[in-house]
């Protein structure tokens, strides 16, 4: 029996992802699209945090997998996958208790590290930071991060290994969708011919979407982040601290550790508060508006920091949905394309989870992380053209 | 910290008593983010983080998070370590004791500190504990001091043949060595291994114990402060992690551990192209032979001492005694009655003689042993888990009228647990003295000089202590005995804390040279 012929459309780490996943089931014959070069997009941009320092069980569940996933990769592949933990701050009782709620599920899920930090505490572990309009903060010790570009890399490898075909440069021009379900897909190195097609196209998704007649709304984000250069080695790995409160509608704050001399920082959100980047033209460097604010925020909240200075910047985008949750599973309208889409800030972290529920989608079983009904169903994004067309 | 303890102390002095709590009530609190190791002089956090709970605790007590180093991790480790040698041994000796010194002086200062995180970590008393890391400090200044007196640093002017040459025997570093630590002195004997090593011109990569990491984390931290960047590195995590340090590209290794982990690493070692070097220092089944002139308070205060202290978990701890007949029943008694009034109890009661043995699977070879021991032989005392003590504490123990060659006589068990075995003459003690693979220490009791001296002619082992109140078999230190293990329990026959020991990290080179 000849196998299942499934072409991913981007080879970021969702796409890479997905082709590993599909390709270690040996029953389909996997090739992955990349416009340009592999990791070109959002993935090679990211500050690469993996954690699990979230508030409901579905969204710990999703990150659990995510965070076992490349330990499994750092001790087995090489994968560099600096634990460095995870803070994320508190600015009221509330949140602490909420905190406290997180812990308790990610118990229940095997995750048993994390804490609820007082602020003394966090200063001890940071002697540079000022916590004064903080109460404390939730602590992961076994988060980290990775370098998005290596990580993409190593997936393409593997998925190779397993069988996938890759092929850079390859970028999607047109596609015919037979009576039959099939598609013939015309890109720059020809064309090419598959039974299922995953839009795995980042900030460029909504395009390929509609060049497969498979429409999904993307609103790609532009983020910046920036090196901070210290004057002295700190003596111990910065854990990553996160000073964004969940839909408070404003950017917060974060950093880490990236070597011995310097931290990397940002502005992080998951809501689309601006407009669509388009991710073709979008400004790839970093603003002075930009360096200044994070001097600023910098100054507030790492006081300690005396002599570091603000070295260069770059921006990325998030592929955002217009929910800002990421839409997975098959496109209610055209069951031949699996999505693979919208995963905003938080694509490399979700990219194992991802990748194995577009897979367990194709195999025919219920998908166990995410699926009908869950907050990643594409079945979601059918309600609202299904109203655009009545 | 002035006063000056050794493990035959007794007693400290109420300020002493009153730092030593507090430094160990911050040592259970633990640090906030979990151990790193160092490579090339800075932090690194990588690998799953595992735990280790205070022995001396319900179970449940984390004392202490660190970072498993991941292949990749030993990897970039002993790159470090390798790309340092070159600088590392182009330095004079005396350049080398410069930069150990300061960690002597940083060690000096952090005694109480260390002292607190070695009992946290495994449960020993503070008399211990407090020793340890005097020791600690001593065992850097005895090897120090060794290279300051040697003259040229090893150097050796041999004849000359030719006049148109000189020639000279140097001793010169291997380059890497890997160090793995063990539990049971785990700041102690990772700054033995590795101030040795890096006095005779190594770079290191040291692997603490998993069962004490935060005690290596904090010998390699200073010691790594002291030294140029890539000369001590710090990995931590399991067996598997000392593995994958013994399979890498390092020149050497230094050992301390069990016999079977350490002459599986020599032989493995021994496999490739040529041999690396494994300088291997292990377990002991050690003897204390008491002959029928004994003075038997002496020997009994000497054996429960060195069978007890530290819960029989020495490598030098008294497991057996061999005692001539017509004594035997007054030397159990005596024992006896010593192991009766011997204080089990966690290192925060000040009177605590023995702590807790270091895990549940220490609890559960105790229990078999006190099975088989039940069953073969007679219990004379201990041999149950005591009531009312959470943690892994057991019973000191003593054990009469085993048969002649049983396990329990033979075979290490590294737990408060002693064998008496009763024989009718001197020669006869002496050759069931020598009746195992192990060799490590020794001691005898006896007022007739004839049996001393046949004793110390014929016992094979490496340490042996005559008449010795204080401890039978236990309590060497730095410059004073050296700890060379015979047989199965040391590699090379030369020991740590002895005169010896640096040589074995260093290999002889002859050079003739034209007389320029």
């Amino acid at each position: 029996m000849s196998k299942t012929r499934v072409i991913v459309i981007g080879g970021g780490a969702l796409g890479f992802s997905t082709a590993l996943h599909l390709a270690e089931t040996d029953e389909f014959e996997v090739t992955v699209l990349e416009s340009q070069h592999i990791a070109e997009g959002s993935s090679s941009r990211s500050i690469g945090i993996v954690e699990t320092q979230y508030m409901s069980s579905f969204d710990i569940a999703v990150r659990a997998f995510g965070l076992r996933f490349v330990g499994h990769l750092a001790e087995n592949e090489g994968l560099t996958l600096n634990r460095n933990g995870y803070l994320r701050l508190a600015s009221n009782d509330a949140a602490l208790e909420a905190f406290q709620r997180s812990i308790a599920l990610q118990r229940e899920q095997g995750i048993t590290g994390p804490r609820v930090l007082i602020r003394s505490e966090v200063e001890k572990l940071i002697p540079q930071i000022s916590l004064h309009d903080r109460v404390g903060a939730l602590y992961g010790p076994s988060d980290g991060y990775l370098d998005g570009h290596l990580y993409t890399n190593l997936l393409a490898d593997l998925a190779r290994r397993a069988g996938a075909t890759v092929l850079q440069q390859a970028a999607l021009l047109g596609a015919e969708h037979a009576a039959d379900g099939t598609y013939r897909l015309q890109t720059r190195r020809g064309k090419l011919a598959a039974d299922i097609v995953v839009n795995a196209a980042g900030g460029w998704a909504g395009r390929v979407g509609d060049l497969l007649d498979a429409p999904v709304e993307v609103k790609p984000q532009r983020h910046q982040a920036i090196t901070v250069a210290l004057s002295q080695s700190l003596g111990y790995v910065m854990p990553s601290v996160m000073d964004y409160v969940p839909g408070s509608g404003n950017p917060g704050l974060y950093f880490r550790h990236e070597n011995i001399d310097k931290l990397f920082a940002g502005l992080h959100i998951e809501e689309a508060v601006e407009s669509a980047a388009d991710p073709d033209t979008y400004f790839q460097s970093g603003d002075q508006w930009f360096a200044e604010q994070i001097a600023e925020a910098l100054a507030s909240r790492l006081p300690g920091l005396e002599g570091a200075g603000l070295g260069s910047g770059w921006a990325g985008i998030y592929p955002m949905s217009t929910d800002h949750q990421p839409i997975v599973g098959p496109h209610p309208e055209n069951p031949s394309v699996l999505l693979a889409v919208g995963a905003g800030g938080n694509g490399i972290q979700l990219s194992p989870a991802i990748g194995k529920t577009v897979s367990e989608y194709l195999t025919g079983r219920t998908p166990s992380l995410a699926g009908p009904g869950s907050p990643w169903d594409a079945a979601r994004i059918a309600r609202s053209s299904a109203t655009a067309a009545n | 910290m002035s006063e000056r303890l050794n493990y035959a102390s007794k007693a400290l002095t109420p300020d002493l008593s009153a730092a030593f709590e507090l430094a160990l009530a911050d040592a259970r609190d633990g640090d906030l983010a979990p151990v790193q190791h160092v490579i090339d002089g800075g932090p690194v956090a990588e690998g799953e983080i595992f735990t280790w709970e205070d022995p001396a605790a319900a179970p449940g007590r984390v004392v202490t998070e660190a970072h498993a180093a991941t292949p990749d991790v030993v990897g970039r480790a002993v790159a470090a370590a390798r790309a340092a040698r070159k600088g590392w041994r182009a330095l004079t000796g005396a350049e080398r004791v410069e930069h150990l010194r300061c960690s002597q002086r940083e060690f000096d200062e952090r005694k109480v500190e260390i002292a607190g995180v070695i009992s946290a970590e495994t449960g020993k008393s503070r008399l211990e504990a407090l020793g340890e890391a005097e020791e600690v400090v001593d065992l850097v200044k005895t090897y120090a001091d060794q290279v300051e007196q040697s003259p040229e640093s090893f150097a050796t002017r041999m004849n000359t043949a030719d006049p148109g040459e000189t020639n000279t025997d140097l001793l010169r570093p291997y380059g890497a060595f890997g160090v793995i630590g063990p539990f049971n002195f785990p700041a102690a004997l990772c700054v033995n291994m590795s101030a040795a090593a890096l006095l005779a011109g190594n770079t290191v990569v040291l692997k603490p114990s998993a069962k004490a990491p935060r005690s290596g984390a904090l010998i390699g931290e200073v010691l790594a402060k002291h030294v140029p960047a890539g000369v001590l590195n710090v990995v931590q995590g399991h067996a598997y992690v000392g593995q994958a340090l013994a399979e890498s590209d390092v020149d050497g290794i230094a050992f301390t551990g069990s016999a079977g982990v350490g002459w599986d690493l020599l032989r493995n070692l021994a496999a490739g192209p040529y041999a690396k070097p494994v300088l291997a220092e292990m377990g002991g089944k050690n003897v204390a032979v008491v002959g029928r002139t004994a003075d038997l308070e002496a020997a009994a205060e000497g054996i429960a001492r060195s069978a007890f202290g530290l819960s029989g978990q020495k490598c030098s701890a008294c497991s057996r005694v061999v005692v001539h007949s017509a004594v035997h029943d007054d030397l159990v008694d005596r024992i006896a009655a010593r192991v009766a009034e011997m204080s089990l109890a966690a290192p925060e009661d000040p009177g605590a003689f023995l702590g807790p043995v270091i895990d549940g699977v220490a609890v559960a070879r105790f229990e078999r042993a006190a099975e088989l021991a039940k069953k073969d032989g007679r219990i004379n005392a201990g041999g149950a888990r005591p009531q009312g003590l959470e943690g892994h504490f057991v019973q000191p123990t003593l054990v009469t009228d085993l048969p002649l060659g049983h396990e329990l006589t033979r075979e290490e068990l590294f737990l408060p647990f002693v064998t008496v075995t009763c024989v009718d003459s001197f020669q006869e003690a002496l050759d069931e003295a020598n009746a195992t693979n192990y060799g490590l220490s020794a001691g005898v009791f006896s007022r007739e000089q004839q049996e001393i001296d046949d004793f110390l002619d014929q016992i094979d082992a490496g340490v042996v202590y005559v008449n010795r109140r204080s401890g039978a078999t236990t309590g060497a230190w730095p410059g004073i005995q050296s700890f060379c293990g015979w047989k199965a329990s040391g590699s090379s026959g030369k020991g740590g804390l002895g005169p010896w020991y640096l040589q074995g990290f260093m290999r002889e080179q002859s050079r003739t040279l034209p007389v320029s």
